[in-house]
């Protein structure tokens, strides 16, 4: 799989398809068995303790429950605010500046920085995650079933502000999910996944096109689907048969 | 601001108020620690507000000065086992792997020792100072707020936020002081109220035997060895240490619990 700056690549598969194993050996959490990193032009080391503070700065995540991501013991400020200094060293005035412009960039007003995680709603949290992703200039920010614990609606805020952020920064996402919607949505390009393995990889319009293979064939086909009509179908049909009869 | 409930109100207030004369000790205190003042064993009199003791001192001087020694003694340990204690915890639980098994092994060996024995062994054969008394005390101690530790610690190890921070690279000094510690932070003051109280017990335990602090000076367990002999005369002296030490224990515990709801019920708590 290859994903270019200001793309997004959909990983899509059934729980425990090792989607979520994929973005821990990218991060470099789970040393991968065997194959390579590779990561603006450089090959990434295997384990956490080899990676440059660059490294890790360029490659950031996102996590599906927003409520745990963040320490309930940090204020929001303190929360953006630690990769400016740990990364930038920024301090004082210009990381107040830095925090101010990352909150407006996600959305969120000015009383937010001394606020605690526990005073947010699901979706202020998420955005919270995004904005400290954001804040250290990453690369690639992999986002890890980021909307699956968001109502509907919120969770398309969340999509459309990861869109707009992605043109604006032209950072490169990589998306796991299990929600086709979404990818239908917002991947460039697609990857889906089964016990382990990719078993089906391309650009969106390729994947999402018949001939299907038998597993892409089965998650796109299990997709519930809004039809209407469908019962006075099923009547006639049936009153052509015995009309036939 | 929000209200003080009455059982926390009795406690901070009954705390304090040992606090303070331990603190003024001098200034409280009708006559000199160690001075004889009166006759042998007198009952409770306007001069002698609690009696004399078995060599003619004043049984509330020795009471007061008692209470300075017994609480410095053990807030001292106290604070010595939960500084080494938590340390340890967060380190063994943070650094995961044969660091972990190694010091979980060593502190399940030294409690497997009973801890009187071990201090007693210890004590007869070192020096008895109040420096020895507190490390052996402290240390001893430890082992128990260290399982505490770990045990918290390796819950919020695994909390997302925790792994973000290694992924961003950061030292296991900011992961134990600035991710964990500020989470683990209420059951540990909880259970620090309970550990003061059995330091209280355990250093008036040691004087009785004769191994804590060495007189003249006053301790509240050595205020029970030194008038236990008037008890068989209806002597009532031995038993105020008694009084004292089940009244702060009880104070302390409701202070400590009051803490503990405050902390759990903050929002942004452990539990939410």
């Amino acid at each position: 799989m290859d994903l270019r700056s200001g793309q997004t690549l959909a990983v899509v598969g059934e729980s425990g398809s090792g989607k979520s194993t994929l973005a821990r050996a990218i991060t470099g959490l789970l040393p991968p068995r065997s194959g390579t990193i590779r990561f603006a032009g450089r090959e990434l080391s295997r384990d956490l303790a080899g990676r440059s503070k660059d490294d890790l700065r360029e490659l950031q995540m996102i996590y599906q429950m927003a409520d745990v991501a963040m320490n309930p013991r940090h204020t929001v400020g303190q929360i953006i605010g630690r990769p400016l200094e740990f990364y930038f060293g920024l301090k004082g005035e210009a990381k107040q500046k830095r925090i101010q412009a990352l909150l407006d960039e996600i959305e969120m007003g000015r009383g937010f920085a001394d606020r605690y995680p526990a005073e947010l709603s699901g979706g202020q949290k998420q955005r919270v995650c995004i904005a400290r992703a954001l804040a250290a200039k990453p690369r690639l920010i992999i986002c890890d079933e980021v909307t699956s614990a968001l109502d509907p609606l919120v969770a398309d805020g969340i999509l459309k502000l990861l869109l707009d952020l992605q043109k604006v920064e032209g950072v490169a996402d990589l998306f796991i999910t299990h929600d086709l919607a979404t990818v239908k949505a917002i991947a460039d390009s697609i990857a889906v996944m089964y016990r382990g393995a990719v078993v089906r990889y391309g650009a969106k319009s390729d994947v999402l096109a018949p001939p299907y293979d038998d597993y892409t064939d089965l998650l796109l086909s299990s997709v519930p689907e809004m039809r209407l009509g469908w019962l006075e179908e099923v009547i006639a049909s049936r009153r052509m048969e015995s009309a036939g009869n | 601001m929000r209200r003080i409930p009455l059982s926390a109100l009795i406690g901070l207030v009954i705390t304090a108020a040992y606090l303070l004369a331990a603190l003024f000790a001098p200034l409280i205190a009708p006559y000199g620690m160690a001075d004889v003042v009166g006759g042998v064993w007198e009952p409770s009199s306007s001069q002698f507000w609690l009696g004399t003791d078995g060599i003619g001192r004043d049984v509330l001087t020795r009471m007061i000065y008692g209470g300075q020694t017994t609480i410095a003694v053990a807030l001292a340990a106290t604070i010595l086992s939960f500084t080494t204690g938590s340390v340890l915890g967060f380190t063994a639980a943070v650094v995961g792997g044969w660091v972990d098994q190694l010091l979980s092994r060593f502190i399940d060996l030294v409690m497997a020792i009973p801890t009187l024995i071990f201090a007693l062994v210890v004590l007869s054969v070192m020096p008895v100072t109040m420096v020895t008394l507190i490390l052996v005390m402290g240390l001893l101690d430890s082992t128990r707020v260290f399982r505490l530790a770990r045990a918290v610690a390796v819950d919020i190890a695994v909390m997302d936020y925790v792994e973000a921070a290694r992924l961003r690279g950061e030292g296991r000094g900011w992961i134990i002081f600035r991710e964990i510690l500020p989470n683990a932070l209420s059951p540990l003051v909880a259970e620090m109220g309970m550990r003061f109280i059995f330091q209280v017990l355990f250093i008036s335990t040691l004087s009785f035997l004769g191994l804590g602090v060495q007189p003249p000076l006053a301790d509240w367990g050595g205020i029970v060895k030194e008038n236990k002999d008037g008890i068989v005369y209806g002597i009532p002296a031995a038993l105020y240490p008694a009084i004292a030490i089940a009244t702060l224990a009880i104070s302390v515990n409701l202070v400590a619990d009051w803490i503990l709801n405050r902390t759990t019920s903050l929002k942004g708590g452990r539990n939410g």
